[in-house]
């Protein structure tokens, strides 16, 4: 299965020059830009400072949930209602005690939409945030506090 | 005219000059740097370009046929978020979604088989990146592609070797693509330690934090898996101090031609017991660290394709 014989280079001197520097200028600066965002703690799609589970875990720990309040008292979570998209955009929650009542009212009509909820028969929605402590036998969280961080009027 | 007094002259401060530990040093760094520098740009063979584009642009090709991509249409405006490269790009239909990503496995077909394939490995790549961007546009920073996007840009500047070069024909231009992708997955799994030490210490691997990790993880295989795992005295400690040195250790790993191959085994071992214990999906990495590790670390070239015509003179 030899080869046919092949020349053993075939670089020209100044073809050689302009790809060296081509090849310094991509593999240092593709390096140095991830090092940098690494640095500086960037996370702007598809850069990022790297932080895979770089928190160490406890047994304590902290979740949010979204619930809209309806008319007549009944609490829905949206989490589990809203499916695979809902649950993707959940990191989004935080946003909303820090974005005005026109953005917050934007996001939480979405949120109602994609869980099927009509925001005709919902008094207001509530962004919960709940710690627990979890036992290390069974896995069971138990809750030993929840607040409401922020509310919406749809 | 008057007379003026002669300025009284002020000593020079004297610098003290360096230690001789630290000369060393600073010569030892340099040589070294120098020395990376050079391998970086030594002519490589052909073969060896030809395999890591073409595994990289299977896995993108993986990656781009082996989801449902239309599900991003579903996600309303609102919950957009566009602080990354893909925001510009304005929400897509289902139709346009589904467009990019035949447009993109047919554009990896072509750069596998060697038609014009730079520019379709072009192609591949962009599809790829929009639709995974897209996908990462709902607020949770999403880790599964980046990988693979990083390695395919520093590959888009390659010069592919063309369908009538010799395999075992070098040059500078087939050298440095390889060896650049090397260095960015032995960068990117290094980042990944150190800032695990950088955020928490050496206690992410010695503390209880692994067991908690997995008691709190969701795996396919049910609690009772992660849970058995998590209450065996030091087993946490031990996978958790393992992944961290293979991490922090990728580069020496990967500079070192003979433990590449053995790199992209633990990579996927680490890989596979994360999907097994927390059911989280990695194989985006597991595939890219394999298709660049694997044919630099091999001492041989893989029979296939079996001969080259002779390059036009």
């Amino acid at each position: 299965m030899g080869d046919v014989a092949v020349p053993a280079r075939v670089d020209e001197p100044g073809d050689e020059r302009s790809t060296a520097r081509r090849a310094r200028l991509v593999t240092y600066g593709a390096v140095g830009a991830l090092l940098a965002a690494a640095l500086v703690q960037v996370d702007v799609w598809p850069l990022t400072a790297m932080r895979l589970f770089s928190n160490v875990r406890t047994d304590h720990g902290a979740s949010t949930s979204l619930v809209a309040v309806g008319l007549d008292g009944s609490r829905t979570d949206l989490r589990p209602a809203g499916g695979a998209i809902l649950a993707t955009t959940s990191h989004l929650f935080d946003d909303l005690e820090r974005a005005d009542d026109a953005r917050a009212r934007e996001m939480v009509h979405a949120w109602l939409d994609l869980a099927g909820v009509d925001p005709a028969g919902v008094d207001r929605v509530v962004l919960e945030k709940a710690t627990w402590v979890m036992a290390p036998d069974t896995g069971a969280r138990h809750e030993t506090g929840r607040e409401v961080v922020a509310e919406v009027r749809p | 005219m008057t007379a003026t007094a002669p300025e009284p002259t002020v000593p020079e401060p004297t610098v003290p000059a360096p230690p001789a530990w630290h000369r060393r040093a600073g010569a030892a760094v340099r040589g070294a740097a120098r020395r990376l520098d050079a391998r970086l740009v030594a002519p490589g063979p052909a073969w060896r370009l030809r395999w890591v584009h073409a595994l990289v642009a299977c896995v993108i090709g993986l990656r781009l046929a082996t989801r449902d991509w239309t599900q991003i249409a579903a996600r309303p405006d609102a919950l957009r978020v566009r602080a990354n490269v893909v925001g510009w790009i304005p929400d897509l239909p289902a139709a346009a979604l589904v467009g990019l990503q035949v447009v993109g496995v047919v554009a990896v077909v072509l750069a596998v088989v060697r038609w014009r394939p730079r520019a379709a490995f072009a192609v591949a790549w962009v599809c790829y990146t929009v639709l995974a961007g897209l996908w990462g546009s709902s607020g949770k920073f999403l880790h599964n592609d980046v990988l693979t996007v990083t390695v395919g840009a520093v590959l888009l500047f390659a010069a592919v070797p063309g369908r009538g070069t010799p395999p075992r024909a070098t040059s500078v231009r087939w050298g440095w693509p390889p060896r650049a992708a090397l260095a960015v997955v032995a960068v990117v799994y290094c980042l990944t330690g150190v800032q695990k030490l950088r955020h928490s210490g050496l206690g992410w691997a010695l503390s209880d934090n692994m067991a908690w990790v997995l008691r709190q993880g969701t795996s396919p295989f049910g609690p009772a898996f992660t849970h058995a795992i998590a209450d065996t005295p030091w087993l946490p400690q031990l996978l958790a101090t393992g992944a961290l040195c293979l991490e922090l250790t990728a580069p020496i790993l990967l500079f070192v031609a003979w433990t590449r191959v053995p790199f992209a085994l633990a990579v996927a071992a680490m890989h596979t017991s994360i999907w097994a214990c927390l059911g989280l999906d990695y194989s985006a990495w597991v595939l890219t660290a394999a298709a660049v590790a694997v044919p630099m670390g091999l001492p041989w070239r893989p029979p296939w394709p079996r001969r080259g015509r002779v390059a036009p003179a």
